[in-house]
C-alpha cells in the first residue's frame, strides 16, 4: 500500500472515531442528539458553569463523556501496547493479554483493592502503580522465559504467558479470599469495563498512556529494527538491549495504565494491530499511529454495545471483546500453522 | 578502515571457537577469510564486526577500541551483510533497505528527510538491481533476492567497510559474478575495505587482494592468494590438491578436487624457460607435494610455480644463479624424495643446476632427466652440460624419454 492510501486509512479512523464517541456519548438511557451533545460542550467551552446547564449536561459531563474518553484511552493504550509487544517478541502472537502481562498488571491492583490499600491516601494512584509493578515484572519474566539464542518462539511464548495467566489468577483469587474486604469489588473490576469509571480515573490514565505513546512513536524506528535478526538490528546501530529495556517499559506502563483503570479486557492489544497491520504493513510510522486510532475505536464500540445490548444490565466489556477476539486469534494459529503470518 | 586485532579469542560455551588471533587489515584491502566449515570464520566476522564479545583480545578500529564505538557510530564505518536473515514480517523491498539510513538518522535526526538519503536509498538499489522490485514485501524473496537486499541495505549506510558473510550461496552463477564483481568495483572506485567470508576457493582467489585462511579457530595463513593457496595449506587444512592455471589470464585459478589423491612424496623440479610448466601442474594435479628451483623470475616456469603456491629457489630475472640461490636450491632438493630435471636448455647462469643436481645424485638420492629433445641440443656451455648430464647419469639417474614415461618411472617406486 502507498503512503498516501496509509495516510488515508489513518484520516478514515480519525473521522470514524469522532463518529463512534459522538454516538456513545449520545446513546443511553437518555439518548441526546449529536446538536446538542455539542452545543453543551461548545458552552462549557466558552466558560458556562455545567450545574446550570441542566439534567442533560450532568449526565453527558458527569458520566458518559469521561467513560467513552477513558473508553478511547485504554482502547488506544491497550493496542499500543500490544504493537509493542509484537515488535518486543519479534512475534505477531504477542499482545499484553496472552503474555501475561494483563493478569501481572491486574495481580498488582488485585492486592491493593483487595487489601485496601492506598498511596498518599489515593488508592487510584496505588491500583495504577502496583498494576505497573506488576506488569513490568510479568513481562520481563515471560520474555525471559520465551527468549531463546534465534529470537521468541512462538509455542514458549504461548505456553509461558499461559502457564504465568494460570499461576497469577490462583494468586489473584487467594488475595481476593484472603483480602475479603473488598471482594464484590474485586470481582466487579476483573471482569473488565468502565460501568462506574470517570474523571478520576480518566486523569491517571492520560499522563501513562501519553508517554507511552510518545515513547513508542520517539521509538518508531528502533521498533522497525526490531522485527529484524537481532544481529541485523545491531549492525545497523540500534542499541538493542537500551531501546527493548524501553519499549519493556513504555508497553507495560499502557498496559499497566488500561488495566488498572478497566481491569482485564483482552483481545484488543492483539486483534487490533493484527488488523493494522494487515492494511497498512508492518512499518510502525504507521502501524502505532493507525493502530492506536482503531484500538480507540474498537473500544468505544465495545463499551457501547457492553451498555446498550441488554440495558439497563451491563455486560462486561471484557465478555465482549473475547466474544469477538478470540475467535479472530485461533483464525491466526490456524493461519500461522499454515505457515504465513 | 584499518583494523587490527590482538591476540583476539572467542569462546561459546566455553569452547574455544578463535583462539589468539593476530592480524591487521589495512585502508581498502579486499580480504577474504577462507576456511573449513566450522573454522570460525563467521565468529571472525562477527566480532570484529562488534556483534559478539571476545573473551580475550583487542579490535582495534581505526586506532580506537571496538568496544568504545556505540552502536550508530559502528554502523556509520561498517556496513554487514550477515548470511541468515529474514522477517516474518511484510517490510517492502524499500522500507527494508532505507533501514540502512538508521546510523545516519541517529547520528542527526535532522537529516533524516534529506535528499541525499533519499538518493543514497535509490543508489543503493540501484547497484543491486532491486529497482523493479521496490515495492514487493520481502516474505515474498527468493534467497538470491534477499541477499541483494541485503547488500543494497548495507550500501545505504555508506559504510567505509564491508563485511559480507557468504554472500555468494544463494545466488546463482550469473549473479555471484555480478555482485563480486561490483563489490570489487566499490573496493576499487570508492576504497571500501572489503572483508568477506567465501566458501569458493576459486572466487576468493580471484577477487581477494588478501586472504586470512583459518583452521579450527586459528590463522594458518594471511597474504595474498597464492601465498595462502599454497599447495602445502591447501593440503593441510582442506585435504585437497591445487593446481594453479598460470597462463589463462591473469588471475585463473583452479582447483582439482575430489578425484586427486593426496600424496607423501616431495618432488624438487629443476625447469626454467616454461620447460616445467606442463609438467608442474601435472604433477600438482596428481597429488604429489612439489618444490622449483632454480630459476629467475618472471621466467614461464617461475610464474606457475608461484601460482602453485610451491616453494621456489628464484634469482632475479637475467642474473647468473648466485651461491646463495644455489645453497636455497640445494635444501629443497635436499628436502625432496626425488628431483626431475626437466627438459631446459643449459647455459652459463643456470649450469649450477646441474652440479648441484649431480652433487645429489651422488649422495644417493632419486634423480629422473627428462631427455627429450636430447641433452646435446640443449647445450649452450661447450660440453659443460653434457659431461654434467653423463656424470649424473652414472650416479645412478634414470633417463626417461617423455613425461609420461616419467611418470610411469616415479609411479613405480610408490
Amino acid at each position: 500500500m502507498q503512503p498516501p492510501k496509509k495516510n488515508g486509512v489513518l484520516v478514515l479512523g480519525l473521522i470514524l472515531l469522532a463518529l463512534v464517541m459522538l454516538l456513545a456519548v449520545g446513546v443511553g438511557s437518555v439518548n441526546m442528539a449529536p446538536a446538542e451533545i455539542i452545543s453543551i460542550i461548545r458552552s462549557v467551552v466558552q466558560g458556562a458553569d455545567p450545574e446550570h446547564l441542566g439534567g442533560q449536561a450532568m449526565v453527558l459531563l458527569g458520566l458518559r463523556l469521561p467513560r467513552v474518553i477513558l473508553a478511547a484511552l485504554v482502547g488506544a493504550a491497550l493496542a499500543g501496547s500490544g504493537v509493542a509487544f509484537q515488535a518486543l517478541f519479534q512475534n505477531p502472537l504477542a499482545d499484553p493479554y496472552i503474555v501475561g502481562v494483563s493478569a501481572g498488571a491486574g495481580l498488582g491492583a488485585t492486592v491493593v483493592i483487595g487489601f485496601g490499600l492506598a498511596i498518599l491516601g489515593s488508592q487510584v494512584l496505588a491500583v495504577n502503580l502496583s498494576a505497573f509493578v506488576g506488569a513490568l515484572a510479568i513481562s520481563y519474566l515471560v520474555y525471559r522465559i520465551a527468549y531463546q539464542r534465534r529470537g521468541v518462539s512462538n509455542l514458549l511464548l504461548l505456553l509461558a504467558g499461559m502457564a504465568v495467566s494460570a499461576f497469577l489468577s490462583a494468586v489473584i483469587s487467594l488475595v481476593m479470599v484472603l483480602g475479603s474486604r473488598n471482594l464484590a469489588e474485586t470481582v466487579y473490576w476483573l471482569m473488565g469495563g468502565f460501568t462506574g469509571r470517570g474523571w478520576s480515573e480518566l486523569w491517571l490514565a492520560v499522563p501513562c498512556v501519553t508517554v507511552g505513546l510518545a515513547g513508542l512513536w520517539l521509538l518508531r524506528r528502533e521498533l522497525n529494527m526490531l522485527l529484524l535478526p537481532e544481529d541485523d538490528a545491531r549492525s545497523l546501530g540500534v542499541d538493542v538491549g537500551r531501546v527493548k529495556v524501553m519499549v519493556l517499559g513504555y508497553a507495560s506502563l499502557m498496559a499497566a495504565a488500561g488495566v488498572s483503570v478497566s481491569g482485564l479486557i483482552g483481545f484488543v492489544g492483539l486483534v487490533v494491530p493484527h488488523g493494522a497491520r494487515m492494511v497498512v504493513g508492518p512499518d510502525h510510522r504507521y502501524l502505532i499511529p493507525t493502530s492506536v486510532i482503531y484500538g480507540a475505536v474498537v473500544m468505544v464500540l465495545a463499551d457501547l454495545l457492553a451498555r446498550t445490548a441488554v440495558a439497563p444490565l451491563e455486560l462486561p466489556v471484557g465478555a465482549i471483546t473475547a466474544l469477538f477476539g478470540a475467535p479472530f486469534f485461533l483464525y491466526l494459529l490456524i493461519k500461522a500453522k499454515s505457515g504465513r503470518m | 578502515m584499518r583494523i587490527q586485532s590482538t591476540g583476539l579469542s572467542v569462546k561459546f560455551a566455553s569452547a574455544p571457537i578463535l583462539s589468539d588471533l593476530t592480524f591487521q587489515i589495512a585502508e581498502g584491502d579486499f580480504v577474504g577469510i577462507i576456511g573449513p566449515n566450522g573454522s570460525g570464520k563467521t565468529t571472525l566476522l562477527r566480532a570484529i564486526a562488534g556483534l559478539l564479545e571476545p573473551s580475550g583480545g583487542v579490535i582495534q578500529v581505526d586506532g580506537k577500541p571496538l568496544a568504545s564505538y556505540k552502536p550508530h557510530e559502528l554502523a556509520a564505518l561498517i556496513g554487514v551483510v550477515p548470511q541468515k536473515s529474514g522477517s516474518d514480517f511484510a517490510f517492502t523491498v524499500t522500507e527494508l533497505v532505507a533501514m540502512g539510513c538508521y546510523a545516519a538518522y541517529k547520528t542527526n535526526p535532522l537529516r533524516m528527510k534529506d535528499q541525499p538519503l533519499t538518493e543514497r536509498i535509490e543508489w543503493a538499489m540501484a547497484e543491486m538491481n532491486l529497482l523493479a522490485l521496490a515495492d514487493r514485501e520481502v516474505t515474498s524473496l527468493s534467497g538470491g533476492e534477499w541477499q541483494r537486499v541485503l547488500i543494497a541495505r548495507a550500501l545505504a549506510q555508506n559504510p567505509r567497510a564491508l563485511f559480507l558473510d557468504e554472500v555468494t550461496t544463494h545466488l546463482d552463477i550469473r549473479y555471484k559474478l555480478g555482485i563480486l564483481d561490483k563489490i570489487r568495483s566499490l573496493n576499487q572506485q570508492k576504497g571500501i575495505t572489503i572483508i568477506a567470508v567465501l566458501h569458493e576457493l576459486e572466487l576468493a582467489a580471484e577477487y581477494c587482494s588478501r586472504l586470512l585462511l583459518l583452521h579450527d579457530g586459528a590463522i594458518v595463513a594471511y597474504g595474498s592468494p597464492a601465498e595462502v593457496l599454497s599447495q602445502q595449506n591447501l593440503a593441510e587444512v582442506f585435504g585437497i590438491t591445487a593446481i594453479g592455471r598460470a597462463g589463462l589470464g591473469a588471475h585463473k585459478y583452479q582447483l582439482a578436487t575430489g578425484s586427486a589423491k593426496l600424496r607423501r612424496t616431495r618432488i624438487h623440479v629443476v625447469g626454467g624457460g616454461g620447460s616445467a610448466a606442463g609438467l608442474l601442474q601435472n604433477l600438482a594435479q596428481e597429488g604429489y607435494w612439489l618444490s622449483l628451483g632454480a630459476v629467475n623470475q618472471e621466467d614461464a616456469d617461475w610464474e606457475v610455480g608461484v601460482w602453485l603456491g610451491i616453494p621456489v629457489a628464484q634469482e632475479i630475472p637475467f642474473a647468473a644463479l648466485s651461491d646463495q640461490v644455489r645453497s636455497q636450491n640445494r635444501r629443497l632438493m635436499q628436502q625432496a624424495d626425488k628431483i626431475v630435471v626437466a627438459d631446459l636448455p643449459f647455459g652459463p647462469g643456470n649450469l649450477g643446476n646441474l652440479e648441484d643436481v649431480l652433487e645429489m645424485a651422488e649422495q644417493g638420492k632419486a634423480v629422473f632427466l627428462v631427455d627429450d629433445p636430447p641433452i646435446a641440443e640443449r647445450d649452450f656451455t661447450d660440453g659443460q652440460a653434457i659431461r654434467l648430464w653423463q656424470a649424473i647419469k652414472n650416479a645412478g639417474a634414470a633417463v626417461v624419454g617423455s613425461e609420461s614415461e616419467l611418470f610411469h618411472r616415479i609411479n613405480e617406486g610408490e
